[in-house]
This record gives C-alpha cells, structure tokens and sequence, in this order.
C-alpha cells in the first residue's frame, strides 16, 4: 500500500478546515466497519490470551491460573516442536514450490495466445474446490493399491512408494496436494502484477540485445517485486494455518510426521478439550504467524 | 454542501449500525403444529432433542421412532452425526451447559470425562421408581457384562445402546485352499496362518487390522494383542498407566508389528476401519480382526464378495476380559430440564419390545439383551456361527481398553503415536514406547 497524502499547501486554512471537515467524515464512514471488526477481532484474542493463563480441562471442574506456567510447559513439550519443526517443512516446502511454479505459469499465462482466456479461468479451477474434498480425492489419488497414480505409475514399471503411510513421503505427498491446491492463488496475484508492468523497461532492453533471460531477472522481478512479497505473505498466513486437506490426508500420520501446530493444537482441544493449554498453543501460533507477517509487510512497503 | 456531506455521512453511520442489527422481529411460531392438548397422550406438546451416533442401526431407530411420538404426544429431534463429529459436539455441547440435549448417546470414550465433568444424571432412582419404570422393562435382562460397562462407582450411568467387542472374520474359502480347517485359536497360530494365507502372488493378504494413526486406530487392534500377552494399564499401583516400557508391551508390538508388515496388505499404515473392512470385503485379505457390528456389512451381497463365505470366532486369551471394544449406553443429560421425558424415551429405545422388533425385522444384530440375542428370530436372521462368537465376545470384552480417565485419549494417542513411529521404522520398539511411556507419566502428572 502506497502511503497517499493529499498535497497540502501550507498558509491555507480554509483548505485545512476543509480537510479536516473531510477526514471527520472519512473516519465517520470507516468508524462502524473498524468497531465491528475490532470487537470481533480483539474480544476472542483477549479471551484467547486470558484462557492461555489456566491450566483447564472441560472434562474437570477445576480451572488453576498458571501464569505462563503452560508456555513454560510449551517449550518442553517435544510433541510441540515437532509439530513446530513438521510446520516449518510444509510451510516452506508448499510456498517455495508453489512460488517456483506459479511465476512460470503466471508468465506462461501473461502471453497472449489463442485459448490464453480459457486456460486461465480453467486453472483457478482448484482454487475453487473446497479443501475437504481435495483432501479426499488425493487421499483416493494417494491409495498404494487403489489410487490412480501407483496404478499409471505401475504401467510404466515403476513402483510407486506408499505415500501417505511411509514417514519419508508422506509430507511431500502433503505439500503436493497443496501445491495443486493453492497455487492458482499465487498465480493470480502474480498475473495481475504482469499485467500492470510498464513496456518502457522492456523496449530498451530490446534494443541493448538482452537475451530472455537477462530481461526476466533484470527487469520484471524487480518490478514484480512487491507482489512477490505479497503473494508469499497471503500464501504464508495461508500454509501455516492449514488444517483440512493434512487432517484428512494423514491425520497427523504416521507416528506424528505429519503432525503440524495447527492438527497439534485442534487435538489438545478438541480431542483431549485442554482448553488452557490449547488456547496457549494458539498464541504461540499466533506469535508466529505475527512475526513472519511483520518481516514481509515491511518488505513490501521498502520495495 | 459541506453540511449535507456530513448529514449524508451520518445518515450512513446510523443505516448501517441498525443494519447490524439484524430483524429480530420475527413473527410466527416456530414450532409448526400446535399440541392437540390430548389427555390419553401424556407427554402431548413435549418436545426433545436428542444427539444420536450415526450408523444404520441408529437411522433404523430414528425411523422407528414416529411410533414412539405417535403414543406418547411427544416429538423427538435428532441430530445424528458419524463418530467423528460425533464426539466433538457431545464434549462441547455438554461442557458448555447448554441444555441443548436431552438424551446423548455416549460410550466408555466420554464416560470418564462425562463422570468427572458432572454432566450426566446418574439413573439409578429411575429405574428404581417403579412410576417411572415399570416392571416389564427387566434391566436385569441387559447382558451383564455391557450394564456393568455402563456403571461407575456403584452407579448406573447409562441404558446398554449397543455393544461392540473385536472378533475374528475369516474368508473360508482361502482357508480351505490353504489346507486349513479350523479358525485360529490363539495369537500364535494367528500369525501361522497369516503367513500361510499371505500369497502375494494371488494379491492374497493374510490379515487385516486398523492400522492408521487416525483416530488412534492402530492402538484399539494394538490394545487387543497386548491384553492377550498379559498386558494390563493398571499394572502400577505407583504410576498408573505408565505401562508401556514393560515387557508385555514390547512383546505386543513387535508380534503386531510382524502382522502388519509381513502378512498385511500394502498401505496399511494408512488403514482406518473403513479400509480394512473393504479389503476383507473385496477378498483380498483372509482374515480380518475387527468389531462384532460389522457381520452385516461382510454378509451384505452388494457390497461384499465374500458374502455368506465368512467364519467367526473369537481368539482365546488369559483372564477373564480378553477381547476388546466400546459399549455404547444412552445417557441423561445434567442440564436437561425435561428428565421425565428423555427417560420415557431411553427406555423406550432400549426396550424388549423395540429391539426384538428390529432385531426380527434384520435392521439390527447388535442387541445388548439376552432374551434378544437368545430369540429363535434372531438366531435365524443371524449368522449361527456370528451368533455364537458375538455372545462369547460380548461377554468377555474388555470396556476399559482405553483409560478411564477423562485423560484417556490422549494416552491412547501417544500410544498410537509410538506404534505408528515402530512399525513404520522411524524408532526401534523399546525407544518408541520408552517415549510414550515418559508423555504417559506427563499427561498423568498433570492433573
């Protein structure tokens, strides 16, 4: 976001009084979407954080204030940071893949050719489709006996790993599903940037005799550069939140490979309803997610 | 100008906070038709939401159920979820004191925390009020072993629902080829046979188990074959529960283990129930070890090839508890406000009357009451040889395979965690358990 200001000559107050007058009106606009959303946005957060302060349980009537007592317990907790170290791995797994493919499709679909419309409104297909049923389907897909892709994989006499079952595959297989899930997205904001990139830049570098190559890396990733930093920020956000596709591929399988923050912590709640602890876990998450986002808003603000 | 742009702009505050405000004015009934106000019905106008497991024996009852509504006056909603859900919304919706529920079904998976919660009525002084309950119920004809499954503390908590207990399916006919006579009696011949019946060649597997860390899956066919070598959670008077590095555990998985990958089909790391049933059912594995419920499904034409070609026994163990299996009971709400009610109706569900009925029709074969599963009618329905091991395995399973403690599933799951971890070679056996045993002796440490 450009920081906009209205030009403001000085040693005019009527202007300013106008001014004035018109960002009352502005803030008065703004004033009833900003209170809904800060009150439904802080109240579970201040909850969240307060909730994080007890050792509770729903199954047990008592609820202990510890202070940060389960943070302390977070850090030794070695379920945690393998669920910390299996988020890092599908986090960046899925974004660093889905950046590399998306920019080559984005670039591919940035031409114009014949058909070049209806390629692009069939690719945002998948991101149409709802997580659970993809996770179902590439379940089905990833089935060593039944699925699709040992079976052609087979047909050409190789035989395909058990993908989802064997611990070394079995987040690669993840990370592949949510590359073809989500990186249409990527690809979307990628594309639009494409297409807001001036010719000036391109018809000079013609004419110096820059080769393909030269004129992509010199010249349309600087200029893409803040839609990279943005598409990257959403699809971060995006990844280390993800919870249907993994929960109903693998469950968090085998052992706890596949295990992520956000299974780990939907488990500590749902499952064994330790309210305080989760809510701590969540904040932890949240934390997280604050930090990388804080890193990648500033990029895009400096470039 | 400037004024009308500031009235316009308040004018558009003010729309949108009433917006928000929503229509709360909402006029009409909500319940569609008014009670008749019959004196002869007399629950007449009563109405009570019910949070009932999905499977098709319980879509039966729920059908049955107009019967009910139309001799009492009262109406009957159900909010009738799969297991997974299931759970989640009877933990939340109970917590949460809502009163939402009138009746819940449950099993030994929410009865500790249901107990320790404080969220259930005990029903003892129901069945003892002889206005509230008349003779001809006879909860004594409940199978013993499934009332007492439903009872804490001396106190009855929950009516028999249904009762599941692991059983041994065999395919006959890949016993015949292979030479074999009888079923397996106990977990040594067990792994024999399933070598002898594993012939890769004919994509034939020996056996089948849930398999998949899901759901904790793998522990509940673990937990079996542990039990069977002597394992047992409350071992440890000192630390209950922190049972896993012990000798019997290491022995149970390495034997289960050995099934698994040798004698199993490929990709059984990732087999819930639903895999291993249809494996079994599509013939490519000979035996299946798995809940009694599921004789409807393998005997079903259109759905299994191996339709009336299945055997059933139960393997032997030491004691008294040796196989293993959630009874399902139908509960009372705390925070009900309709108790009479829901009690007309949990008595209803489970009477005589009704199960024979639908035990006759073949909607259900998983009846909890003697006189039931002893009835000509149903031993003609069922499978004689199911009959017989159903019977053997209700009476001898045990209901607390999974903790009694309101931290039991979460014990499960580093249980569950640790048999993924060994049988998929990221740990060896003893440093796998070792670790569950160590989050154990956590978890239990925690209180």
């Amino acid at each position: 976001m450009a920081n906009y200001q209205l030009p403001l000559p000085r040693a005019n107050k009527k202007r300013s009084m106008m001014k004035s007058r018109d960002s009352m009106v502005l803030l008065l606009l703004i004033a009833p979407a900003f209170i809904i959303l800060l009150v439904l946005s802080m109240g579970p957060l201040m909850h969240s954080i307060y909730t994080g302060m007890f050792s509770s349980n729903l199954a047990k009537s008592t609820k202990t204030f510890v202070g940060f007592g389960n943070y302390k317990e977070i850090m030794q907790d070695t379920y945690f940071w393998n669920a910390f170290f299996n988020t890092l791995y599908q986090v960046f797994g899925t974004v660093g893949i889905q950046l590399l493919v998306g920019m080559g499709i984005a670039l591919l679909l940035a031409r114009t050719f014949k058909g070049v419309k209806i390629l692009r409104s069939l690719y945002l297909l998948p991101m149409m489709t709802t997580p659970i049923v993809v996770g179902l389907v590439w379940r089905m897909l990833y089935n060593p006996e039944l699925g699709l892709i040992n079976y052609y994989l087979d047909k050409i006499g190789i035989s395909g790993p058990n993908w989802l079952g064997d611990p070394s595959w079995a987040m690669p297989s993840i990370i592949l599903a949510d590359v073809w899930l989500s990186t249409p997205f990527l690809t979307m904001i990628l594309l639009a940037g494409l297409q807001t990139l001036p010719t000036e830049p391109y018809e000079s570098a013609e004419l110096d005799g820059a080769n393909r190559f030269q004129t992509f890396w010199y010249i349309t990733m600087p200029l893409l550069k803040p839609y990279i930093y943005m598409a990257i920020l959403f699809r971060l956000m995006d990844a280390i939140k993800r919870f249907d596709t993994i929960y109903i591929m693998t469950g968090g399988g085998p052992g706890n490979k596949t295990e992520t923050l956000n299974i780990y912590v939907y488990h500590q709640a749902f499952e064994f309803l330790k309210t305080g602890y989760a809510a701590a876990l969540s904040n932890v998450m949240l934390v997280f997610i604050l930090v990388i986002s804080i890193y990648f808003l500033r990029k895009i603000q400096k470039s | 100008m400037k004024k009308l742009n500031m009235f316009i702009a308040l004018l558009i505050v003010i729309s949108l906070v009433l917006a928000g405000c929503g229509d709360s004015n909402k006029t009409g009934s909500a319940s569609g038709q008014p009670s008749e106000g019959q004196t002869d019905k007399p629950f007449a106008g009563e109405k009570i939401n019910v949070l009932i497991l999905k499977t098709p024996a319980w879509d039966a009852l729920v059908s049955k159920t107009a019967e009910f509504e139309k001799a009492t006056g009262m109406k009957v909603n159900f909010d009738s979820l799969p297991e997974k859900s299931f759970f989640q919304k009877l933990d939340v919706s109970l917590s949460a004191r809502t009163g939402e529920y009138d009746v819940v079904w449950g099993n030994n998976k929410s009865l500790p925390s249901m107990i320790s919660g404080d969220w259930i009525e005990p029903i003892d002084s129901y069945l003892n009020d002889a206005s509230l309950t008349e003779a001809s119920y006879e909860y004594s004809d409940f199978i013993p072993k499934l009332a007492k499954n439903l009872s804490m503390d001396g106190k009855i908590y929950g009516l028999p629902g249904n009762g599941e207990a692991n059983i041994l399916y065999y395919n006959k006919k890949m016993f015949e080829e292979a030479g074999l006579t009888a079923p397996p009696k106990n977990l040594t011949e067990l792994k024999e046979y399933a070598k002898q019946l594993t012939k890769p060649e004919k994509k034939q597997s020996g056996i089948v188990v849930r398999a998949t860390r899901e759901g904790n899956a793998n522990s509940f066919s673990w937990i079996m074959v542990w039990k069977m070598l002597g394992g047992n959670w409350l071992e440890q008077a000192d630390a209950p529960y922190a049972v896993l590095d012990k000798q019997a555990a290491i022995d149970a998985t390495n034997l289960w283990i050995e099934l698994v990958n040798n004698y199993a089909p490929e990709g059984i790391h990732s087999y819930g129930f639903n895999e291993s049933l249809l494996a079994f059912q599509q013939g490519k594995a000979a035996m299946m070890i798995d809940v009694n419920t599921f004789m409807p499904e393998v005997e079903n034409p259109d759905k299994s090839t191996v339709a009336g070609n299945v055997g059933y026994s139960v393997l032997e163990g030491v004691g008294d508890e040796y196989t293993v299996g959630p009874t399902w009971g139908i509960f009372m709400p705390k925070d009900t406000n309709k108790k009479t009610a829901a009690w007309e109706f949990m008595k209803w569900a489970t009477s005589k009357e009704v199960m024979q009925d639908m035990a006759t029709k073949k909607q259900r074969s998983d009846a909890t009451r003697t006189s039931v599963i002893d009835s000509e009618e149903f031993k003609n329905n069922f499978n004689a040889e199911w009959g017989e091991a159903n019977k053997i395995a209700l009476n001898h399973t045990d209901f607390g395979y999974t903790p009694l403690v309101p931290e039991g599933s979460e014990i499960r799951e580093a249980l569950s965690i640790a048999i993924s971890k060994a049988a998929t070679g990221q740990a060896s056996v003893e440093k796998a358990l070792k670790e569950a045993n160590d989050r154990i002796k956590k978890i239990m440490g925690n209180k």
